[in-house]
């Protein structure tokens, strides 16, 4: 009896051993392999860029209490190849488009999300779409965008099989006005 | 003298329940979370993350990025979700304090998390609602918390396992 | 207390070596040798604190609902974890260079003489005693005792051989 639980213990032990091991090099060669693959700087042509808005009244377009709230919508050409981000640990991409603007608050007071998409092979890493409509209509926490100046950025998230989770942005920002009310 | 050496057994089985309680509460003041590690409960952030993967949190950075997921509580629902961040604003409230608002959707799932959250609030907060965003990822191996936690013979059984063996073997 | 013992399992160099860790006591007591508990009781004492400090924090831990924003519960919980782990980092320490292979310690009732008795085996499959004897700081005998020499077929330890064995090594540096 007691032998058969100090095998199971050592037996364990050794399989905990090894599989802490291999997440920790799995890990660091992802880390590496990021790095050599120069995924900090990779390119995306963003054109046509066109932010249109109008007034909504209802809750899920956050309107509080029937006031109206300036809700916005985008259309945009976007030409990018994310193939360098598919290594052997990649189990996912997900990429954003996103606006940024200046508030009173801070220079990056508001970021908002237009449009995203979910890359799972990477056959699918090439993105080309002219014309795309973005997926949300999107408001500000105040009543209108008063007509700001947005910078529009793709962003990506990797998700790996195991390990860390790397974020990062393509080259090739963009800016754009909102209408004025 | 025996009772000394059961005293030693005792303290043994102690040390092992004390030492991965206190390394838990280690890591949460590292992390500066309350729930540094948790298990993915739902499908709504697939393909990303599946049922009984495991997520390591961190919640020390002032301000949360778009894009981040994060893990948030919402007072009065003790359940916590892992969702993506869609918007974030910054915000100064009424003392003059820079707060952050987000909004969060599951990437499964096809509308935002509004309906989720507190009774008339339109976003989350930053310093009150969220637990930590996620840094790292370990597929899988949750599914044995969460058959421990769902399943009450699986608790027991396994915390007699490990009293057993403490308790039978020295060294 | 009389020596009641469990027969082992010989191809098992830790039983083995547990076995006669545990025999130590009754055949130094056979010798006239009074066991003092000083090193055992120290390493009690501080675990049990350790483990006070981990149980104060559970139930600190319910009681303010795991809430890090209450600053009573955050310090509280900073200062039961550096105490804990200063605890262990302790009885590594003592476990390491105080009681070290320490087996025994022991004082003689008629001449007040205390010893300790250090033993180990090299490893696993090696099934040799290797014993040291220091009376009063001064190193009074080493020998390697092979586990065939004190345990019979059956897996019993025979207490009267062991007691041999230390009778020889304790009297003949007493010359």
């Amino acid at each position: 009896m007691f032998n058969i639980i100090q095998r199971i213990q050592s037996l364990s032990n050794f399989y905990l051993t090894v599989s802490i091991l291999l997440c920790i090099v799995t890990t660091v060669v992802s880390i590496i392999s990021m790095f050599l693959d120069e995924t900090s700087s990779i390119p995306a042509q963003l054109s046509n860029v066109v932010i249109s808005t109008n007034l909504k009244y209802s809750r899920s377009f956050g309107s509080v209490g029937g006031r109206p709230k300036e809700n916005s919508k985008i259309l945009f050409d976007l030409d990018m190849d994310l193939a360098p981000l598919f290594n052997w640990n990649t189990k996912q991409l997900f990429v954003q488009l996103v606006a940024e603007y200046p508030t009173s608050v801070a220079d990056d007071g508001a970021k908002v999300t237009y449009w995203d998409s979910i890359i799972t092979e990477k056959k699918y890493a090439r993105v080309h779409v002219n014309k795309q409509r973005g997926k949300y209509s999107v408001w500000d926490v105040s009543d209108s965008f008063q007509g700001r100046n947005a910078t529009v950025k793709l962003k990506w998230n990797l998700q790996p099989y195991v390990g860390f989770l790397f974020f990062g942005q393509t080259k090739g920002e963009i800016e754009v006005a909102y209408p004025a009310t | 003298m025996n009772i000394r050496q059961q005293l030693v057994q005792l303290l043994n089985l102690a040390m092992v329940l004390s030492t991965a309680f206190m390394f838990w509460k280690g890591l949460g003041l590292v992390t500066n979370s309350n729930s540094p590690i948790v298990v993915v409960l739902s499908g709504s952030m697939e393909p990303a993350f599946q049922r009984g993967d495991i997520l390591f949190l961190w919640n020390r950075d002032k301000y949360v990025d778009i894009g981040d997921v994060v893990v948030y509580e919402v007072k009065g629902k003790p359940i916590p979700i892992v969702h993506r961040v869609l918007r974030e604003h910054k915000v100064t409230n009424k003392d003059r304090k820079v707060r952050q608002l987000l909004l969060t959707k599951g990437d499964n799932n096809p509308t935002d998390d509004l309906s989720l959250y507190a009774h008339k609030s339109n976003y989350l907060d930053r310093d009150e609602d969220v637990l930590g965003t996620v840094k790292a990822y370990l597929p899988k191996v949750g599914y044995v918390t969460i058959l421990i936690t769902e399943n009450k013979y699986a608790k027991l059984g396994l915390l007699g396992l490990m009293a057993l063996s403490t308790l039978l073997t020295r060294e | 207390m009389s020596g009641i013992t469990k027969p082992v399992n010989l191809y098992s160099v830790a039983e083995l070596r547990n076995a006669t860790d545990d025999a130590l006591p009754l055949a130094l007591s056979k010798l006239g040798y009074e066991q003092s508990f000083s090193l055992i009781d120290t390493k009690l004492a501080i675990g049990y604190v350790a483990t006070i400090l981990a149980g104060s924090l559970y139930y600190l831990e319910k009681k303010y609902n795991n809430d890090f924003s209450n600053l009573t519960y955050y310090y509280s919980m900073v200062a039961l974890v550096v105490g804990y782990f200063a605890l262990n980092g302790l009885l590594w320490l003592h476990g390491k260079y105080r009681e070290k292979d320490i087996k025994y310690v022991g004082i003689n009732k008629n001449n007040q003489k205390k010893i300790s008795i250090e033993a180990r085996v090299e490893n696993n499959t090696t099934p040799i005693y290797k014993v040291t004897v220091i009376e009063n700081n001064r190193l009074l005998g080493k020998q390697d005792i092979p586990f065939t020499g004190i345990f019979d077929e059956d897996g019993f330890i025979h207490i009267d051989q062991l007691v041999e064995i230390f009778t020889r090594l304790l009297q003949e540096k007493e010359k």
